[in-house]
């Protein structure tokens, strides 16, 4: 696992890069994009504020730094519709998340939450809107964004009559990473006892595992996981959770959908609550952690309130 | 993508298609073929090789080597940046090794002078096998239409060989030559530019969108096309009108969605075998009309292929409703109960629908007397064919259909596999025999007595078995057991 986030991406970095708002098309060689897009994003914020402090313009100085640390958002959705037939699942969704954030999407069940990360994830075309992984639109650079980011679906279901490191060594050969990022994998979700079994004689739970490991084999920037604790017994839950916010930590942005607020509590730091295809609220879980000892009830009931 | 990794997705591919048992299965049918082909190596007569190959070639074109997508598939290929084309282009190519396999055991051992004919004889069984597999992975994925189009330029190619061989591009595998090898090349290289490319750049990014049901062209409600069924009051009433009312899943048209449609099996299966079977009532009857010089085998030889479709059809075809099965739900009962219910429903639909071919071979035996004898094999399908193919379904690991109606798994050529085929093959076999030598009585007139008291005995035992098949599976005592075991081995390969 340490080895997985600890080396901070830099080696093996996912190609293409970032794409810097279409100044760059190429990251030097030997660069990791996280590295070079920091260091690019702090080189605009000392020139500009450098620029307007030199004139004495004190209070734009501050508004560009801030606009300028948040204007790249690793997710975006704007405008997003989409109808199943008759049913309207999603009705003009929009939101951001900035590079690095680690959002819940919660809401009740068929609210929209599984669509939306279906749509972010390039597996569904919306009716209408756009959808923005690492600056690239999901449905005119599918390539690009898909490189960017992992998607965890629910119940998901690796190739069952492949061994543990056959998945991994099949998807990576489709990411085009190489040999070692499946070692890691195997290695960061525990996996080496069962890398030789095939996934259809694995627990549930371990093929849950297994899925994740697919899923953050790249290392991906993105991370849309879809109630990612299903079929975890506690110990593999704690185990998950520590991965997922030590990668958070490491710089991966994560929009995880679920409606279990203490999965979200753990995981995220800012909150969506979508119902009927929209999403009726948002701020950080400690803003419902507030409300919930105001009003001196659990944070749940809150949430349920909010999505009604 | 480079070499390696394509090659590591190919591999990957063909293993999960193909377990290491199923190179046991090909040395088999090598060897059997060798044994086959010295005849034909002796002689030189290459008639029958045609035949054999138009066979295997309409064995294919009904359906074999066709693509499936699984739910895998969808979450963890699609979602990646790799390009659905070449994903596509390596599952046809793990899925060619049937057809190369078929057709090479078919005509490798046939002789040939020099080195130059055995390359033109390789290059036509690639271009011959991807012609078929990529034909057949395309109507997998492609539009009924498309998808008509598809099978039926696979079917007139098998048409070809078996009655004008020299207009096929199979004929390259018997007597190779540059302009075969042309011929198929072209063939070949027009199912690779009829791939639906749209559907997979789709594929790229509205995966679930491709798979997802629809309503029906002109908007609607995508629950309400599979509209209510008067399901109940009692257990009979619910099996048998699920069991009636089928689900079609097909893809019309535009790139996006599935549109569902419940149909009633007897209003479109029955007319289409009613009409299948009076095709091959006119061909019978035509036969004579059309110069053939030996009406009495070219009777023998289109009754007999008619047999064979129908049970190739049927026995193919019997084993797919398994994957809809829900044993949560099911079985919350009576295991053994809900399977002798939904047994007899299937052998009374399968009763049905056979129906006008057992009348067809009634009615074929004024011209032709021999096919009166597959009236009694006809009626032995009926009986067992919708409890053995679920049997044998379960035993070779069909795989379970839950999520976007794609099956959980690919369904692998295994040990398992290939025993079930051998017993259907054996089946399938035995059911034609009173056929075979009543036709055989026909030709050899000393020997008709005791040919025709063996075919009768033959149809009797045929009938006596396939109905004390069918007691043992819904009414006897065992029942329980055997559905047991059946449910139990559906809880092994995974099905809720």
């Amino acid at each position: 696992m340490l080895s997985l986030v600890s080396s901070a991406y830099c080696e093996d970095c996912v190609r293409p890069p970032i794409s810097m708002r279409g100044w760059f098309t190429e990251m030097p060689e030997g660069l990791c994009c996280h590295v070079f897009f920091s260091a690019y994003v702090l080189r605009c914020v000392v020139l500009v504020v450098g620029i307007l402090g030199l004139c004495g313009c004190y209070v734009q100085c501050l508004y560009v730094s801030i606009i300028l640390l948040y204007v790249y958002e690793c997710i975006a959705a704007e405008g997003l519709r989409r109808r199943f037939g008759g049913v309207v699942a999603l009705d003009g969704v929009s939101f951001e998340v900035s590079c690095g954030g680690a959002v819940a999407l919660l809401g009740p069940n068929g609210a929209g939450k599984s669509t939306v990360l279906r749509i972010l994830a390039g597996l569904l075309r919306p009716d209408a809107g756009v959808a923005r992984l690492c600056g690239y639109d999901v449905q005119r650079q599918p390539r690009e964004a898909k490189a960017c980011m992992g998607y965890l679906p629910e119940d998901a279901s690796p190739f069952l009559d492949l061994s543990v490191r056959e998945n991994l060594e099949y998807v990576a050969a489709l990411r085009g990473v190489d040999g070692s990022a499946v070692d890691r994998a195997i290695e960061a979700l525990g996996l080496g006892d069962v890398e030789d079994r095939l996934a259809s004689s694995l627990s549930r739970g371990m093929r849950q595992r297994l899925a994740l490991a697919l899923v953050i084999m790249h290392r991906p920037r993105v991370l849309l996981l879809d109630e990612p604790l299903n079929y975890l017994d506690i110990p593999a839950q704690e185990f998950v959770i520590r991965l997922l916010r030590e990668m958070n930590a490491a710089g991966t942005t994560i929009l995880v959908s679920t409606h279990i607020m203490s999965i979200a509590e753990r995981l995220a730091r800012e909150v969506l609550v979508i119902s009927r295809g929209r999403i009726v609220w948002r701020g950080a879980v400690e803003e419902l952690r507030a409300a919930a000892r105001d009003a001196g009830e659990r944070i749940e009931e809150v949430v349920a309130r909010l999505m009604r | 993508m480079n070499a390696r990794r394509l090659w590591k997705i190919l591999r990957l591919n063909f293993k999960l298609m193909y377990s290491r048992w199923f190179l046991a299965f090909i040395a088999f049918y090598f060897a059997m073929t060798f044994v086959a082909s010295v005849s034909a190596m002796r002689t030189e007569d290459y008639a029958p090789s045609f035949r054999y190959l138009g066979v295997l070639a309409l064995l294919l074109a009904s359906g074999g080597g066709s693509l499936t997508v699984v739910k895998s598939e969808v979450d963890f290929v699609f979602s990646t940046p790799a390009n659905p084309l070449v994903v596509y282009i390596a599952k046809t190519a793990a899925s060619t090794v049937l057809a190369l396999f078929l057709f090479g055991a078919a005509t490798v051992y046939l002789p040939r002078p020099d080195v130059i004919s055995h390359v033109e004889y390789a290059a036509s069984l690639i271009f011959n096998t991807a012609f078929f597999a990529l034909t057949a992975g395309a109507s997998s994925l492609a539009s009924i239409r498309r998808s008509i189009l598809y099978a039926a330029s696979r079917m007139a190619v098998a048409a070809v060989t078996i009655v004008k061989p020299e207009l096929s591009p199979l004929y390259g595998l018997v007597y190779p030559s540059p302009f075969y090898v042309a011929y198929s090349g072209a063939a070949a290289a027009l199912a690779f530019l009829a791939a639906p490319r749209n559907l997979l750049k789709e594929l790229a990014t509205n995966a679930y969108g491709v798979f997802a049901p629809r309503g029906p062209a002109g908007g609607g409600d995508a629950a309400r096309v599979v509209g209510p069924a008067r399901i109940g009051p009692t257990p009979w009433r619910a099996v048998w009108t699920t069991s009636v009312n089928g689900v079609w899943r097909m893809r019309s048209g535009g790139s996006e969605g599935v549109v569902v449609r419940r149909v009633n099996v007897f209003k479109v299966y029955l007319p289409l075998s009613a009409a299948v079977a009076a095709v091959y009532y006119v061909l019978l009857r035509l036969l004579p009309e059309v110069g053939f010089s030996n009406a009495s085998e070219a009777s023998f030889l289109v009754t007999l292929l008619s047999f064979y479709l129908l049970l190739w059809v049927f026995t193919t075809s019997a084993d797919v409703d398994l994957s809809g099965e829900r044993l949560w739900l099911s079985l919350a009962v009576e295991p053994a109960r809900y399977f002798r219910l939904r047994i007899f429903a299937r052998a009374v639909i399968a009763a049905v629908l056979l129906a006008p071919w057992a009348a067809v071979y009634v009615l074929a035996s004024l011209s032709y007397p021999p096919a009166a004898r597959l009236s009694p094999a006809v009626a032995a399908l009926a009986l067992t064919l919708p409890a053995a193919s679920w049997l044998l379904a379960a035993y070779s690991g069909w795989p379970q259909i839950r999520d976007l109606d794609l099956p959980q798994s690919l369904f692998r050529f295994t040990l398992r596999g290939v025993l079930t085929a051998f017993l259907y093959f054996m089946f399938i076999m035995w059911l034609g025999v009173p056929y075979i030598l009543c036709a055989v009585s026909m030709d050899k007139q000393a020997l008709a007595p005791p040919l025709l008291l063996a075919a009768d005995v033959a149809s009797a035992t045929s009938l006596a078995l396939s109905a004390a098949f069918f007691y043992l599976m819904t009414y006897s005592p065992w029942a329980s057991s055997i559905w047991g075991w059946f449910v139990n081995k559906l809880s092994e390969n995974g099905y809720v």
